[in-house]
């Protein structure tokens, strides 16, 4: 084959599979050119997936491909791979022809050429580890050249006989680095200082300012949280609000401080597991806790917990490997060499954690960490050590004391608590013999575990009532009693203690059951405000059972000061986000037991002004348990080990004075404990169980109930295992993916650096890095910038320095049409970069120009502005994200990565211009360009009030419409306008002028879009027109792009 | 391949539908002039357009449409275990102690030549029983709504996937100039949620997903120019922002500037094309009359059946209305009377309108939700009421138009409309059949996505229900 023909057919292939090069045409590479035929034709049914393989015959493995007798080296006639493909029998044909897939001619041509050659096979590039390749000797390029890249780059260029691009002018230039490096065009003093530097290395000085900016971590941080999947809704059916933007600022902190980039990954996604973890750590393993979670009313919790795990590996292996994991979740890889097992101990590493399946709707499923207010942080931590030691005292049995205790007397009259600060006690027990005394309708109960107890009420029996004294909302209160729930479960008041005001408002608490069998508990302060705990559906009573219910109200003044147990196990509550109340006294006032429980019944109601302990509460659980072995003067040598532990309780409870001290302490703590919760900042985070080692299943086709072998973590067969002699856990996965020798961490990192600057990656399937994604543009570049990252100590800030210093990236992006043709999207760089802004930094380009950008760092989500009823068009009843209220003030303008992202229904103006849901991991974006892009930037209040912005400035500084034309654009695009330019702009302005004055109203209209003040001293026909002007400027491309 | 091609999606797009007969599939830029398709199909199309009345929340099929007479004599007796089997069920129920047969109270008359019987909720659908075809066995993989309802929408339980309107959008292009190919008009919202997921574009470029038309406001997002913004004032901004950006286009050289130039132009016409197509004003009496009082009132069901014939006729592809409310855990006969009677009307008037235009020949109107529900009550059981628990088994849809036959009746479930006995079709095989009417092999309709060729049909096998083909 002659070389010319070689360069056509590898010329038609380029386009055909996406497959690159920069390399002569004169000899043909295994990876580049053959693999990709094969993978795209033969790896479906010859692959990697076992189940699927037919005729026992495998074309991904050197063994398989080279030793299968279906090749003949040298001799393609001789070879059945060349044969059967060429072949124009249908019985014969490979692919079959029912597959209506088939290599075109040149595709055959080359696999016949690469037969011919010699049949080379060459391992998936991306699975061996990058070495440095030494850089491309300098061709003439010296001079040109800025930083090694260059010598790579211009070797592409100089095979295609292309010459790079003149440099960009220095204020394009500044404009694309600011924009590129921070997400903002450069401040007009930075941009006058560094257009006055004359001396060399201005640029260099203007990229490490612009690098140590926040406003650079920031938007790092923005690219990061698309890989993240961050949003601050759970993502599923309600959707609700979840606190987790503590994490959001530990990674504007991590790039803020060019936290190395193993450091980075290690502490995401194994924080908690290092040593001494700090605070900061477990809450940068919000990285794990990202993915989307439900609370739907009927979900099945190992359908969930798997959910979770698959998309832990799937973020995992996309963000940091490159890898299109999820296909092995059902079956072996069809292409890359990943088993469905190593998936599954991929999943094992994810599998252990304290997370519910089911996400409460509330704002701080578990597990979280706790960020308290600098008021609280030492109370906090004293808090934690406290409780530590009050539950290890607890825990303690004296069982030489106990058993004195209980065999020295008869203990059938006790107590079995302690009756320290208690209110009210009443068995609910008719006199024996008795008749009368219960009012009307109120009937004994039936099937009581401790016999004739308890009563029902039969319809407009009303209930008993009795005298309770109210207690203030900031001492605890814990009421026990038996619950018989009905068998046709009704919506019912069990007890109510509260008051109606003259003010209409009404205090104190009440506990109710409805339908589901799910008791509530309420407690309103004076104000009627109130806090509220719920039994969800999934944790409901059973139907048409006695159960003892213990409630708890710690006095924290909040939600999470609630607690519940039944039959003596403490039962998940959902409490969904914090309330607070405030400190006031309840009244004293009538207790009102029961109201209808026909067919079920209530008994023994007692009341605590303290917090019981667990402990306590199970012991009258198994009150009746405890009578009988009293009864029975049980020998404390035949009691079992269930019932010593009983009666160790009970004599802490009731004998043991140092025990009930440490009760009352750990009741103190706990108030404090939900006060200051409640009053403190909560992130999601990571947390390992610690009752097991992680494993996992093979799951059968991905199905969750589907389990087949057990498996333990591990990393995929076809890399370096962990390092010998740790753990397998999350921490050991997290070192060995930033291990040096692992072949994808690096590349896939470097890749997506290069894409965030050039717009599109070296690799373009920044998600892809296996043998279906493509193969990179410049592989001999990206080794070397991967080994390069690494060796520096994975620092990102000296990657991006690499970058943007050179040459390459510094050329003018203006293309003629014959470089169009050669290089249509400047894959060889043989220009500088241009493409469009991401959706952010649109609206944050609007925002700084127009003089409206507020720079604070960090915080809580904000809400600008949207139109009316977005979220309420598609949100869950019930859900605490359905109403948009857009903020006011400072947060009308903060930078768009702080604004609230609810994934189910994202800000549409986002939306519009590529941002992802944030429902799953995503690394790269599109550029769509569409009419409806239009009509945001030319209408949303937010740009109108930008445009507004920008003219205002204009007109304010007086002087001939040239001027304002002048001062506006060099404003909006850094650079100085044309003399057709500012024709155009004072051309537009006189029009505009001539509109408004015909319609002075529109005007004022006009300037009153956005919430910033309207400028009521200037001129409202010049303000307007201006604002038309800027509005125009706003929407040139080339102020949309970056070039 | 330059031009306005923005991005490899079409190049890819070209690749795959090129070969396999979906030729000239020019830009797929939405509302791309050049684009007006008059693409050749992969085999011709009975229809050109959809429009999906889907039923959020779940309608119960025991109450629309699977008929059980059976059922009336095992009131409140215990579901058979051979009945019910291993089958999972919803952590709302699977604690239930009793799993009471909760007959229909609702009368099934019978209608049309067909003799098919519909509930008495439908007395209008019923009377056009004859046009309708029916499936009684769609069946899903999810029990839960979220899931199951991305599935239906996307094909896949997780978000992430391309909705069926958007993959007709990448795969045969737009047919009118000035207005989004794929269109979503919500209902009054109430229970269940939706997700922006279930018409977005997943891995396809995001100009691919629906846009959700609004009944208040703008009903496109943006649409109108801010508060004292004539329409002159913006045709004189856009003219002399082509002027300014032919000049970057002529610096620069790139031809995205190009595109954005004519985007800017289909803004400024969806300006004047988007009112004109809500503005029911020129309907006549009749024909709002046919919709039903609520017709006039932007939102509801009856508007939005409406405002989807005035869709159908500007040739947008695919319009879903997304009627929500049909969750009926409990007091299902009182809840689906009121969620059936906002249905009825408009649904039938819906059809009959097309049909009188013309236009049902080529346009596909399905009416269904995401699973069906369960034969035992949850929770409280009377003669009169009942709650019905989610049901993944079996559903029923209807479909109208668009190349299926008229009084058709496919698939057969149990006595207790629990399990399938025969002919089950799965979410997969509803979305194959229905991009078959569209002349599209769901087989070939593919973008190489993560090193796959991703279909909205996914891996397992998909077969098109030709049986309710005409």
């Amino acid at each position: 084959m002659n070389r010319r023909r070689t360069i056509v057919v590898l010329g038609v292939l380029a386009w055909c599979t996406g497959v690159a090069r920069d390399v002569p045409a004169d000899d043909l590479d295994f990876n580049r050119d053959v693999r990709p035929i094969l993978s795209e034709f033969c790896f479906a049914c010859h692959g990697p997936d076992k189940q699927a393989r037919k005729g026992d015959l495998r074309l991904d493995t050197e063994a398989g491909l080279t030793r299968s007798g279906i090749l003949v080296a040298g001799q393609p006639a001789k070879s059945k791979l060349v044969q059967r493909i060429e072949s124009d029998d249908p019985e014969q044909r490979m692919p079959p022809p029912e597959h209506k897939k088939r290599p075109n001619a040149d595709q055959r041509r080359v696999l016949a050429e690469w037969v011919r050659a010699g049949a080379r096979w060459e391992r998936h590039w991306a699975f061996v580890t990058p070495e440095r390749p030494p850089v491309p000797a300098d061709a003439g390029q010296a001079a040109w050249a800025r930083t090694p890249i260059d010598f790579f780059v211009a070797r592409g260029l100089s095979h295609r006989d292309l010459q790079p691009n003149q440099a960009a002018g220095r204020p394009t230039l500044a404009r694309r680095v600011a924009l590129h490096l921070t997400g903002l065009p450069p401040s007009p003093r930075m941009l006058a200082a560094f257009l006055a530097d004359k001396r060399p290395g201005a640029y260099e000085r203007l990229v490490d300012r612009l690098l140590a900016s926040p406003a650079a971590a920031e938007h790092r941080t923005r690219f990061w949280l698309d890989a993240a999947r961050y949003g601050d809704t759970h993502g599923m059916h309600l959707d609700n609000y979840r606190e987790i933007w503590p994490y959001r600022d530990w990674v504007i902190r991590a790039f803020a401080a060019n936290m190395p980039f193993d450091q980075f990954v290690i502490e995401q996604v194994a924080g908690d597991l290092l040593p001494r973890a700090t605070l900061d750590q477990r809450v940068a393993t919000g990285f794990g806790r990202c993915n989307v979670s439900t609370a739907e009313g009927g979900l099945i919790p190992e359908e969930m917990n798997v959910r979770y795990m698959v998309d832990r590996v799937e973020t995992v292996s996309t963000v940091f490997m490159g890898l299109t994991a999820r296909c092995a979740g059902c079956h072996d890889h069809k292409y890359d060499p990943l088993k469905q097992r190593d998936f599954y101990r991929l999943a094992a590493f994810f599998n252990n954690t304290t997370q519910p399946p089911n996400d409460g709707n509330q704002k701080d499923a578990p597990p979280v960490a706790v960020l308290p207010s600098a008021e609280h942080e030492a109370e906090w931590t004293m808090l934690q050590g406290l409780r530590r030691t009050l539950l290890a005292e607890k825990g303690r049995r004296p069982d030489a004391e106990v058993r004195a205790w209980w065999e020295l007397a008869d203990r059938r009259s006790l107590e079995v608590v302690s009756s320290a600060g208690q209110m009210f006690s009443d068995p609910l027990r008719r006199p024996p013999g008795s008749k009368g005394g219960w009012p009307e309708g109120v009937r004994a109960a039936r099937a009581h575990p401790g016999g004739d107890r308890g009563v029902r009420f039969g319809d407009g029996a009303g209930g008993l009532t009795r005298q309770l004294p109210g207690l203030d909302t900031d001492q605890a209160i814990s009421i026990s009693f038996w619950l018989r729930t009905p068998e046709k479960l009704v919506s019912t008041t069990v007890l109510e203690h509260r008051h109606t005001g003259k003010d209409k408002k009404t205090s104190g608490w009440r506990i109710t059951s409805n339908p589901r069998g799910t008791l509530s508990f309420e407690l309103s302060d004076a104000r009627g405000a109130s806090v509220k705990g719920l039994l969800p559906g999934d944790q409901a009573l059973a139907p048409a059972a006695w159960q003892h219910v213990c409630v708890r109200y710690s006095g924290g003044r909040s939600n999470s000061s609630i607690s519940m147990l039944v039959d003596g196990q403490v039962r998940r509550l959902r409490n969904s986000n914090e309330q607070l109340i405030e400190a006031t006294a309840l009244h004293d006032g009538p207790l009102v037991i029961g109201g209808s429980l026909p067919t079920g019944g209530i008994s023994d109601v007692r009341i605590w002004s303290r917090w019981l302990s667990n402990d306590e509460a199970r012991l009258l659980a198994s009150e009746f348990r405890l009578r009988d072995l009293a009864a029975n003067r049980a020998a404390w040598d035949a009691l079992r080990d269930g019932d010593r532990d009983l009666v160790a309780d009970w004599h802490g409870s009731v004998a043991d004075r140092s025990q009930q001290l440490v009760s009352a302490a750990l009741g103190r703590t706990e108030t404090r404990r939900d006060y200051i919760y409640a009053r403190s900042i909560t992130t999601l985070v990571m947390q390992e169980r610690s009752d097991r080692t992680p494993r996992a299943w093979v799951l059968e086709r991905g199905e969750y109930d589907q389990r087949r072998e057990q498996v333990k973590p591990g990393v995929p067969e076809m890399f370096a295992g962990l390092e010998a002699g740790v753990p397998a856990d999350r921490l050991a996965l997290a070192r060995w993916l930033v291990d040096r020798r692992h072949p994808l961490t690096a590349r896939v990192t470097v890749n997506r650096l290069w894409q965030s600057v050039f717009g599109v990656g070296l690799v373009k399937t920044t998600e892809d890095f296996g043998v279906m994604g493509e193969r990179p543009r410049h592989p001999r570049l990206l080794d070397w910038l991967a080994v390069e990252f690494i060796e520096s100590g994975w620092d990102v800030r000296h990657v991006l320095k690499l970058m943007v210093n050179s040459a390459a990236y510094r050329q003018d992006s203006r293309v003629s049409h014959s470089k169009w043709t050669a290089d249509p999207d400047n894959r060889l760089m043989s220009r500088g970069p241009r493409h469009r802004l991401d959706a952010e930094v649109l609206r944050d380009q609007a925002l700084a120009v127009g003089g409206l950008l507020q720079r604070r760092v960090g915080g809580p989500g904000v809400r600008p502005y949207q139109p009316k009823g977005v979220w309420k068009d598609v949100a869950f009843a019930g859900s605490n994200t359905r109403e948009y209220t857009a903020d006011s003030g400072e947060a009308l303008y903060r930078r768009t990565l702080y604004t609230f992202w609810k994934r189910t229904s994202p800000p549409p103006a986002m939306a519009t211009f590529d941002a992802p849901t944030r429902e799953q991991c995503t690394v790269r974006r599109e550029r769509t360009n569409t009419p409806l892009q239009a009509l945001v930037l030319m209408n949303d209040p937010q740009y109108v009030e930008a445009a507004r912005g920008l003219a205002e400035q204009a007109v304010r500084l007086g002087g001939p419409d040239s001027k304002r034309a002048r001062w506006m654009f060099r404003r909006a695009l850094s650079r100085n306008a044309s003399d057709a330019d500012v024709e155009q702009l004072v051309a537009a302005s006189k029009v505009f002028r001539g509109q408004f004055a015909a319609d002075p109203e529109a005007a004022q209209k006009l300037l009153g879009v956005g919430a910033s003040p309207k400028p009521d001293d200037l001129d409202a026909i010049e303000c307007a027109s201006w604002t038309m002007v800027a509005n125009l400027l706003m929407n040139r491309d080339d102020f949309l792009n970056v070039e | 391949m330059a031009g306005l091609m923005c991005d490899d999606f079409a190049a890819s797009r070209r690749t795959f539908l090129a070969g396999a007969g979906l030729g000239a599939a020019a830009v797929s830029t939405m509302l791309a002039e050049d684009a007006l398709a008059d693409q050749s199909t992969h085999f011709p199309p009975r229809a050109r357009r959809v429009i999906w009345l889907f039923m959020a929340g779940a309608p119960s099929q025991l109450d629309t449409l699977d008929h059980k007479p059976g059922l009336q004599k095992l009131f409140d007796t215990d579901l058979p275990d051979s009945i019910r089997g291993a089958q999972r069920l919803t952590t709302m129920t699977s604690s239930q102690p009793r799993f009471p047969i909760a007959p229909s109270v609702f009368r099934f008359p019978r209608h049309g030549d067909c003799g098919k019987p519909i509930s008495e909720l439908f007395p209008r659908v019923g009377s056009m029983a004859d046009d309708l075809a029916y499936v009684h066995t769609i069946h899903t993989d999810a029990i839960n709504h979220d899931p199951a309802i991305t599935l239906i929408q996307t094909g896949n339980q997780a978000a992430g996937h391309p909705s069926l309107g958007s993959w007709l959008n990448y795969g045969l292009g737009t047919m009118n100039r000035n207005l989004p190919s794929f269109v979503v008009l919500n209902c009054e919202p109430r229970g269940q949620a939706l997700y922006s997921r279930l018409w977005g574009s997943g891995y396809l470029p995001s100009r691919h997903a629906g846009v959700a038309f609004r009944s208040q406001g703008d009903p496109v997002l943006y649409l109108s120019n801010p508060a004292g913004v004539s329409r002159e004032v913006r045709r004189a901004m856009i003219e002399r922002l082509k002027l300014m950006n032919e000049a970057v286009l002529a610096r620069g050289g790139d031809p995205e500037t190009r595109a954005r130039i004519s985007q800017y132009e289909m803004a400024f016409r969806m300006q004047a094309s988007v009112p004109e197509l809500v503005d029911i004003s020129g309907e006549t009496k009749q024909t709002l009359e046919m919709y039903g009082k609520q017709a006039t009132q932007p939102g509801t069901f009856a508007a939005n059946c409406l405002l989807a014939r005035r869709m159908a006729e500007r040739d947008v592809r695919f319009i879903q209305v997304f009627h929500r409310g049909w969750d009926h855990h409990g007091s299902l006969p009182s809840s689906i009377r009121r969620q059936a009677a906002e249905v009825d009307q408009p649904a039938w008037a819906l059809v009959q309108d097309l049909k009188q235009r013309g236009l049902l020949d080529d346009t596909l109107v399905i009416w269904g939700g995401e699973f069906g529900r369960t034969v035992y009550s949850q929770g409280t059981l009377t003669s009169s009421n009942y709650g019905r628990d989610h049901h993944p088994r079996c559903y029923s849809m209807w479909f109208a138009g668009g190349g299926t036959a008229g009084g058709v009746s496919h698939g057969q479930t149990d006595d207790f409309s629990y399990n399938i006995v025969e002919n089950p079709v799965h979410i997969r095989d509803l979305n194959a059949t229905i991009l078959h009417l569209l002349g599209i092999d769901h087989r070939r309709l593919s973008v190489k996505y993560q090193g796959l060729d991703q279909r909205l049909t996914g891996v397992l096998p998909a077969r098109v229900v030709r049986p309710i083909l005409a």
